[in-house]
């Protein structure tokens, strides 16, 4: 078993988790969600998921924190329990 | 006992840190010299012509020469696909190397399958995913597409299918302008899905490099750099090796790896090579 398992999520994760300056135009939204449409879930079910696995892969990266994870997903509902 | 001496193989290019296009994990894409298929709108026409080969290589070299991304297809479950060109021309080649890797990388295949029954005999144990692009299952499509007939791809997918590897083979079928329609795309995928075969990817074919090419973001290389320098950290975290990395603001031309990141990337290699050396265990 490799050490990223499931190395899809990992490359969404780090789009999703990237530097500002990759993030911040039009253009780099139109990337996130062409890695999204590659055969993975809706946007909405599929950030639930890397959700999990953010929570799941902690312990082994290290990274990301409970706040940057928040932060990250800043925009879910309130009700969503991460801890 | 006198060592086998292999002979080279010509390739067109060796495209390195592919990312969810050439398999799992991260992979060096190794395009191979040559096809028998003349394909009305080939994306890699150049395989037909020998002024696109750039380098030979024996099975060693090209392991020696991919050694340098170990520690990315390790830790991604990546590593080698074999395209070109028909890559199972050179079934032989691709054998050895495989005896060569034994196991550290994964190795797939993307091919169009009509070769000899013996080519595919040769490595299918041996690989570990096939991607095969059948184009069209109707037979006069297939032939009016690519000038000849898809008798050898339909017996080596059964081969394939009666040695029970039906879960290390994705079916491509690609919807080509002028040649096939959805209700021939409904047909092929139905005569797969009888096979028993379930991964099958229909997509639109590209008829051209440049339309390729307008598809990709201009930040396409700096989200690569991101992805490899992640991967990199999480292999220091969890090997307990000192790293720190160099913050780049390039974006609009970063090709996905630079000076630094080689230079980040050789100095955690060495760490691990020598853990491992040693015996010690490693995390990848």
């Amino acid at each position: 078993m490799a050490l990223i398992e499931d190395f899809s999520k990992f490359v969404k994760i780090s789009i999703l988790d990237s530097e500002p300056d990759l993030k911040s135009t039009d253009d780099s939204q139109n990337e996130s969600e062409e890695l999204w449409t590659m055969g993975m879930l809706p946007p909405d079910e599929e950030k639930r998921l890397l959700k999990d696995i953010l929570i799941k892969s902690e312990e082994l990266r290290g990274i990301p924190s409970y706040d940057e994870i928040k932060q990250l997903f800043n925009n879910d509902d309130e009700e969503d329990d991460l801890s | 006992m006198k060592k086998m001496t292999f002979h080279k193989v010509p390739t067109m290019s060796v495209s390195r840190h592919r990312i969810l296009s050439d398999g799992d994990g991260v992979v060096s894409l190794v395009a191979l010299y040559g096809c028998t298929l003349h394909c009305r709108y080939c994306i890699n026409d150049e395989c037909h012509d020998e002024s696109s080969i750039s380098q030979w290589f024996t099975p060693q070299e090209l392991f020696d020469k991919l050694m340098s991304d170990d520690l990315y297809f390790r830790a991604t479950g990546g590593g080698v696909t074999f395209g070109g060109g028909e890559p199972l021309l050179y079934s032989d080649f691709i054998s050895e190397f495989a005896k060569i890797c034994k196991g550290r990388w994964k190795i797939n295949v993307e091919t169009s399958l009509n070769v000899p029954l013996e080519s595919v005999q040769k490595v299918m144990t041996q690989i570990d995913h096939f991607f095969v692009d059948i184009k069209d299952m109707n037979p006069s499509i297939y032939n009016s597409y690519t000038g000849h007939s898809n008798e050898m791809v339909c017996s080596n997918l059964k081969l394939m299918i009666d040695n029970g590897l039906e879960g290390k083979i994705t079916v491509r079928i690609p919807k080509i302008k002028e040649y096939n329609t959805k209700a021939d795309i409904d047909s092929s995928v139905k005569k797969i899905k009888a096979q028993g075969l379930s991964y099958i990817d229909v997509f639109d074919y590209s008829i051209n490099k440049q339309e390729v090419y307008s598809r990709t973001s201009s930040k396409h290389g700096k989200v690569v750099c991101e992805v490899l320098k992640r991967v990199r950290q999480l292999i220091a975290d969890a090997n307990a090796i000192p790293y720190e990395t160099v913050q780049c603001n390039v974006v609009e031309n970063c090709v996905g790896t630079c000076p630094k990141c080689e230079q980040e990337l050789k100095y955690l290699s060495e760490k691990i090579w020598e853990k491992e050396k040693k015996s010690i265990n490693v995390k990848l």
